[in-house]
C-alpha cells in the first residue's frame, strides 16, 4: 500500500525581501500502485516538491500524508520512501553490494545473510548480479542507474521518489531504461512519483502527469487529456513537440480573425463575446496543407526540417510563424506559398489576459464521452 | 613539374624541421627552468648533508660538495646528545596536534560546507581574518595566556597553541574540499537513514581522505619544524622538553658552534619528514589540486 496526498503544500525560501516561493499551495493526490510524473521547466518547482515529500526539505505550510499517516514532520527514513538521483549519488567506496546494503543495514536489524539474500534477489531483478563486487567508478552510466534503482527498490518502500533518473543518460539508453523502470514499476506495482522536465518522458512513462510552473499546479491529468485537452496556454505550449502554435485572434461575429487568417468560430466558441481579443492554438500536427485558395490562411513556406517520416514546415502567415508537421519530403518547397486549413475539433481558444483555455473540446480523439475520466484513478 | 613538386615536398620538410626545432627548442627551455628551481631548492639541503659528513676542520678548508675524507663522526655525537629524545618529544606534539586539528576541523568543514545557518558567511570570514594574522605578532599574548592557565613548559599547552594556530587554514582548505562532493550524497545517505553524524562518519569521511590527509601530511611537516612557538612555550623547561627544532639551536649556540653537528643533528630531522612526505605525497598532490580546483 502506497497512497501518497499532498494537502496545500507550500514552500518558501529565504527571508524578508529575498523570500522566494517555490511551491505554492499544492495539492495532489497519487493513488497505490500510480506513476504520476512531475513535468515542468527548470525552476518549476517539482524538484523542491519532491524533496518535501522525501523529507530532506522542511514544509513551510502544508501537509504530506503517506498511507493515512502524516510525515510532515517525520525524518526520510520514517516515512517509508526511496528515492533515486539523477547523478546516481552511489556511494563512491562502497562496492554495487554495499551499497544496495547500506539502506538495510542501517534502518533495518536484519542479520547479514538476510541481507545478503536481499541484495542478491534485487540484483537478480534488475540483472545486475555480475556487478555486485564493482565500485562505481568501474561501472557505466546505465549500469550506475540500474544499482541506484536497486538501491530503491531494495527497501520495499510505499512511495519510490525518482528525481530526473535519465537525464544524465545518452538518448538511445535513455529510451531503453524509460521501458524498464515501467516495467519495473508495473511489476513491482509501487506508487511512485517520477520528476523530468523531459515531456516524451512524461508522456509515455505517466499514468497521470502533473504540471508545474513557477512553484504553481497547472493541470493534473492523464498525458493525452493534457495533450488534447489543456487547461491554459502554457500547458497547451509545454506538452507536446512541437509547441503548439498560438495565434493572437479577434472574434468578429462568426469569424476569429487576425492579419492574413480568418477561421470560422467553432460551436462550442459560440458564446465567448464578439470584439475580444483571444489567443488561438493549433497543434502543428493538426494543420493540413490544402489546395490553394481553400484554407484559412495563405503563408509562405521559409524553412522545412526533414524528418524522415515527417517534416517540419515553418510557415510566415502575416509575420507570425506557424510551424506545420506534413509528410516526409517533397510535400512541400521552402519558397512556395501553401494554404491552410485545421479541424475546429482540433482548435484550442484561450483567454488572451490569463491564458486560461475557453471553450475546451469535449473528449478525446475516438472518445465518445463528455469528460475523459480515469478508469483507474478518478 | 617536377621543379615545383621538389619545391612543395621542400617547403613542406623545411616546415616540419623548423617547428620541431621550436618544440625542442621550448622542451629544453621547460628542462633548464625546472632544473634551476630544483637546484635551488636541493642545494641547500644537500650542503647540509655535505657538511654533516665532514670533519669540523674541512667545514672551513673546503669547498667540496663530496667530501673527500667523509666522516660519521657527527652524526654519532648527535645521537650520544638526546636528539632521540627531542625526535619523541617532537613525533608526540606532532600527532596530537594533528590528531586534534582534524578532530576539531573535519566535522567544523562538514557543517560550514552543507548548513546554512545565521552568521554562517561572518564566521567564515572571521576564521579566515585570523588566519591572517601572523603568529609571531600574537607569540606574547599568548604567552601570557598560556602562563597564567599553568600550560606553559608542557607539551600539552604547545599542542593545544598548534591547534588552536592551525584550525583557520584546515578549516578553510577541508570546507573546500567538502563542497566537491555532490550533496546528493547527503541526501542519499539521509533517506538511506543516517542521521548527519553517522552521514559524515560512513558516506562522505571516505571520500574526503584526500583532502583530510593534505590537511594531516601539511600541519604534520609544520609542527614537526615548528620553532618560535615551541621555543616560547618550552625553553624555561629544560632540555628534556626541547623539540627537535630547539635541539639543533642548542647545537648551534654552543659555545664554539659545532657546524657539523648542526648539520647532522638537521639532517636527522630532515629524513624522517622527506620519508613520510613521499611515501604519502600522490595523496597530497591529488587532495590540493582537487580541492583547489573545484573548490
Amino acid at each position: 500500500m502506497g497512497r501518497l496526498e499532498i494537502d496545500r503544500l507550500r514552500k518558501t525560501f529565504g527571508r524578508g525581501g529575498d523570500k522566494v516561493e517555490a511551491v505554492s499551495e499544492l495539492s495532489l493526490s497519487v493513488a497505490d500502485g500510480e506513476l504520476l510524473v512531475l513535468v515542468g521547466p527548470s525552476g518549476c518547482g517539482k524538484s523542491t516538491t519532491l524533496n518535501c515529500i522525501a523529507g530532506l526539505e522542511s514544509v513551510t505550510e502544508g501537509e504530506v500524508v503517506i498511507d493515512g499517516e502524516v510525515v510532515t514532520e517525520k525524518r526520510p527514513e520514517d516515512r517509508d520512501i526511496a528515492m533515486v538521483f539523477q547523478n546516481y549519488a552511489l556511494y563512491p567506496h562502497m562496492t554495487a553490494a554495499g551499497n544496495l546494503e547500506f539502506g538495510l543495514k542501517m534502518t533495518t536489524d536484519l542479520s547479514a545473510a538476510n541481507r545478503r539474500e536481499r541484495v542478491e534477489s534485487t540484483a537478480e531483478l534488475l540483472d545486475i548480479g555480475e556487478l555486485l563486487d564493482k565500485k562505481p567508478k568501474s561501472l557505466s552510466g546505465g549500469q550506475k542507474q540500474r544499482v541506484a534503482l536497486g538501491r530503491a527498490i531494495i527497501r520495499d518502500p510505499a512511495v519510490f521518489l525518482m528525481d530526473e533518473p535519465l537525464s544524465n543518460l545518452d538518448a538511445s539508453l535513455r529510451s531503453t531504461m524509460r521501458t524498464e523502470i515501467q516495467q519495473l514499476q508495473d511489476d513491482l506495482d509501487v506508487t511512485t512519483v517520477y520528476v523530468t522536465h523531459d515531456q516524451t518522458e512524461a508522456m509515455t512513462m505517466a499514468d497521470r502527469i502533473a504540471i508545474m510552473y513557477e512553484g504553481e499546479l497547472q493541470q493534473v491529468g492523464q498525458p493525452l487529456e493534457c495533450y488534447y485537452r489543456p487547461r491554459n496556454k502554457f500547458v497547451a505550449e509545454f506538452i507536446g513537440e512541437p509547441a503548439m502554435n498560438m495565434l493572437r485572434v479577434t472574434r468578429r461575429g462568426d469569424q476569429f480573425v487576425a492579419d492574413g487568417f480568418e477561421y470560422p468560430v467553432p460551436e462550442r466558441a459560440d458564446g465567448l463575446p464578439s470584439g475580444e481579443p483571444f489567443t488561438l492554438g493549433v497543434r502543428p500536427g493538426a494543420i493540413d496543407i490544402v489546395e490553394p485558395e481553400t484554407g484559412v490562411a495563405t503563408g509562405t513556406v521559409e524553412v522545412v526540417e526533414p524528418l524522415g517520416e515527417t517534416s517540419h514546415a515553418h510557415l510566415n502567415i502575416a509575420d507570425t510563424t506557424v510551424t506545420v508537421t506534413t509528410d516526409g519530403p517533397g510535400s512541400v518547397e521552402e519558397g512556395t506559398q501553401v494554404d491552410i486549413d485545421f479541424p475546429a475539433q482540433r482548435a484550442h481558444l484561450f483567454d488572451a489576459g490569463s491564458g486560461v483555455a475557453v471553450a475546451r473540446r469535449d473528449g478525446l480523439p475516438g472518445d465518445q464521452t463528455e469528460s475523459y475520466p480515469n478508469p483507474r484513478y478518478d | 613539374m617536377a621543379g615545383s613538386t621538389d619545391t612543395t615536398v621542400d617547403g613542406r620538410r623545411a616546415g616540419i624541421s623548423w617547428s620541431r626545432i621550436r618544440r625542442y627548442g621550448y622542451d629544453g627551455l621547460t628542462y633548464l627552468v625546472y632544473a634551476l628551481a630544483i637546484a635551488f631548492f636541493l642545494f641547500p639541503v644537500l650542503w647540509v648533508l655535505s657538511l654533516s659528513l665532514r670533519t669540523e676542520g674541512a667545514v672551513y678548508t673546503s669547498l667540496e660538495l663530496i667530501p673527500s675524507d667523509p666522516s660519521l663522526g657527527s652524526y654519532r655525537e648527535v645521537l650520544d646528545s638526546g636528539i632521540l629524545g627531542w625526535m619523541g618529544n617532537t613525533l608526540f606534539v606532532a600527532v596530537l596536534s594533528v590528531t586534534g586539528i582534524l578532530v576539531v576541523t573535519t566535522p567544523a568543514a562538514y557543517g560550514f560546507s552543507r548548513f546554512r545557518f545565521r552568521g554562517r558567511r561572518t564566521l567564515l570570514l572571521a576564521v579566515l581574518g585570523f588566519q591572517m594574522i601572523s603568529p609571531i605578532v600574537i607569540v606574547l599574548p599568548l604567552y601570557e595566556i598560556m602562563r597564567t592557565l599553568g600550560l606553559t613548559e608542557s607539551h600539552a599547552g604547545l599542542v593545544l597553541l598548534y591547534i588552536g594556530l592551525q584550525i583557520p587554514f584546515s578549516l578553510w582548505l577541508l570546507k573546500g574540499y567538502f563542497d566537491t562532493i555532490p550533496t546528493e550524497l547527503d541526501k542519499a545517505a539521509r533517506i538511506d537513514g543516517c542521521n548527519r553524524l553517522q552521514t559524515l562518519r560512513y558516506v562522505l569521511l571516505r571520500p574526503v581522505m584526500p583532502g583530510i590527509a593534505v590537511v594531516a601530511i601539511f600541519n604534520f611537516v609544520l609542527t614537526w619544524s615548528e620553532f618560535v612557538m615551541a621555543y616560547t612555550m618550552l625553553s624555561s623547561g629544560g632540555e628534556g622538553l626541547y623539540t627537535l627544532s630547539m635541539g639543533i639551536y642548542v647545537f648551534d649556540n654552543q659555545l664554539a658552534t659545532q657546524w657539523t653537528n648542526v648539520a647532522a643533528a638537521a639532517v636527522v630531522g630532515i629524513v624522517p619528514i622527506i620519508v613520510f612526505f613521499v611515501a604519502l605525497q600522490r595523496y597530497f598532490v591529488r587532495g590540493l589540486t582537487e580541492g583547489a580546483v573545484k573548490g
